[in-house]
């Protein structure tokens, strides 16, 4: 007769079905991650230029440090164009166009690492802070 | 007089070569991803690396064999082709994300490509096995792995609340992303026990000549070294907790985490993190390289040992050679560096069973090791969390790559 079950099985378990139900992650669920890494990538951008306006990292690290946060923006951006169901949600969108947005004032940021523009790059981190939309 | 020397050597390069590309890049994520929470996985892991540190040195020091010649003695070489390519494998893969993360580390310090830097650290790791004995591979990368003492400097410069860091010592279920959560426990688990640190040690013991009776320096190395060394770790995941956490920057690059030391070390922090991962990948990539030459010799039978002429010992310097050329190839492939070490260490601890668990049949088998047979405890606690870690890395590892 069974009377008891000790705690790992039943954890194991536990994972087992939240696993599975993770592994048919929903339209919302990507979403949620997708803003949420776009929302990494831009607390990123921002803490990298500030570092360089004020003479904490080299211009070198600034330059290639941005122009890798751009390559995973990439990235995540085309995770979300790749899906139409999550373009055609309005919250999907809305982080399409924040996502893009941002990609574009990362450009900008690295150009102005490039040049030295320390008043541009102000301008731009500014910009990179203010551009979050409403998912 | 001696010994003691060796002991206090032995525990402060067991702390320098604590971090190598898998310890810093989960150590970060999970500190940036959970706050402190996954503290309890390093603490757990560390305690699982000293027991098993130590179990090796004594096998080694007992028996006058490293692990992958007794467990060939005992078991037969065809049984022993399956533990033996399993650690070929992932020696192979650990190889190429260190090669890559020391790329990356001179990428830090450069502003040039990584991949550019591929084929130069691979040249250099093979010029270190052709040129150096064991010592100089074992102590000089230990003494220069120091500069990675900067990130436990960082977590007390930044005084997290002493409370939260003794209550992340014990395991607690996550508020979210349990996949992701249960991900970095079993990578962190990869990271901290890699099994080519066991074979490594077990073979150091024999190139040192350890004997019988000097135990005690096995044990005191084996569990102060490798604690400190959980410290270091420790170290990494409270800097990211404190620093990255807060302004949510989700760790998919190292140079993110490198901006974990700027808000201490201000200018000195970011090449202070690329010494750290640089010193620590290329430390581990000799060590690694080394021990999947000394596997492959033991198992065969060949002439083996880093402090022999390299004339030798033709065969064991050409296993050295091969697999040095087959990680730097990987990593030139262009393969995200921080993603292949995540994979690497999960998949590590799948593997883990194959390896540990006829490392535990010999430390029951008094043929080997006489009297210094294995407590209870310590076969329960090893094969306990060795099959609990790959059951859990099975369930999580295909979520976590599909999941992307």
């Amino acid at each position: 007769m069974r009377t008891r079950t000790s705690a790992t099985p039943r954890a194991l378990t536990a994972l087992l079905i939240t696993a599975a139900l993770g592994a048919c992650s929903s339209p919302e669920k990507q979403l949620e991650q997708s803003d949420k890494k776009i929302e990494g990538l831009r607390a990123t951008a921002q803490t990298i230029g500030q570092a360089w306006l004020k003479g904490e990292v080299s211009e070198r690290y600034a330059r290639a440090a941005l122009q890798q946060t751009l390559q995973l923006l990439d990235k995540e951006r085309a995770t979300l164009t790749a899906s139409p169901r999550l373009l055609l949600d309005p919250r999907g969108a809305s982080v399409s166009r924040d996502a893009e947005h941002l990609s574009r004032v990362l450009a900008a940021l690295i150009d102005d690492a490039h040049h030295g523009d320390d008043a541009s790059a102000r301008r731009h981190l500014a910009d990179v802070a203010g551009s979050r939309g409403s998912p | 007089m001696s010994a003691i020397v060796d002991v206090v050597l032995g525990i402060v390069t067991s702390i320098g070569g604590f971090i190598e590309a898998g310890s810093i890049s989960t150590s970060a994520q999970a500190g940036a991803e959970f706050g402190f929470q996954l503290l309890w996985a390093i603490a757990i892991a560390t305690v699982m690396l000293a027991v098993m540190i130590e179990m090796s040195g004594r096998l080694a020091a007992v028996s006058r064999r490293t692990i992958d010649a007794a467990v060939r003695e005992r078991f037969g070489i065809s049984f022993q082709w399956v533990p033996l390519a399993a650690e070929l494998g992932i020696d192979t893969l650990l190889l190429s994300a260190e090669i890559g993360g020391a790329a990356i580390a001179v990428k830090l310090l450069t502003g040039i490509g990584f991949l550019w830097w591929v084929a130069p650290v691979g040249l250099l790791v093979w010029l270190i096995l052709m040129l150096f004995g064991f010592s100089v591979i074992e102590y000089g990368f230990g003494l220069l792995g120091l500069v990675t003492l900067s990130f436990v400097y960082a977590a007390y410069h930044l005084r997290p609340p002493t409370h939260d860091l003794v209550r992340s010592l014990a395991p607690s279920m996550p508020h979210h992303d349990l996949v992701r959560y249960a991900f970095l426990s079993v990578s962190i688990l990869g990271a901290t026990v890699s099994p080519y640190l066991l074979n490594f040690y077990s073979s150091g013991t024999i190139e040192e000549k350890l004997t019988e009776k000097e135990l005690w320096v096995n044990r005191t190395t084996a569990y102060l070294g490798i604690c400190f060394g959980g410290v270091v770790s420790m170290g990494v995941l409270v800097t990211s907790a404190m620093v990255l956490g807060p302004k949510q920057i989700i760790v998919d690059s190292y140079d993110q985490a490198a901006l974990m030391l700027v808000p201490v070390f201000h200018r000195w922090g970011i090449a202070l993190f690329a010494c750290s991962l640089g010193v620590g990948c290329l430390g581990a990539a000799v060590e690694i390289a080394i021990n999947a030459a000394y596997a492959f010799s033991q198992a065969l039978g060949w002439s083996w040992g880093a402090n022999k002429a390299r004339s030798d010992t033709a065969r064991f310097s050409a296993a050295f050679t091969l697999i040095t050329l087959a990680g730097t190839l990987i990593a030139l492939l262009g393969f995200d560096p921080l993603r292949l070490t995540m994979i690497s260490l999960a998949l590590t601890v799948v593997i883990m069973p194959v390896i540990v668990l006829p490392f535990l049949a010999l430390m029951n088998d008094d043929r080997y090791v006489k009297t210094h047979t294995n407590s209870a405890f310590g076969n329960a606690f090893l094969a306990g969390l060795t099959l609990l870690g790959a059951l859990l890395a099975i369930i999580v590892l295909p979520l976590e790559v599909l999941g992307g």
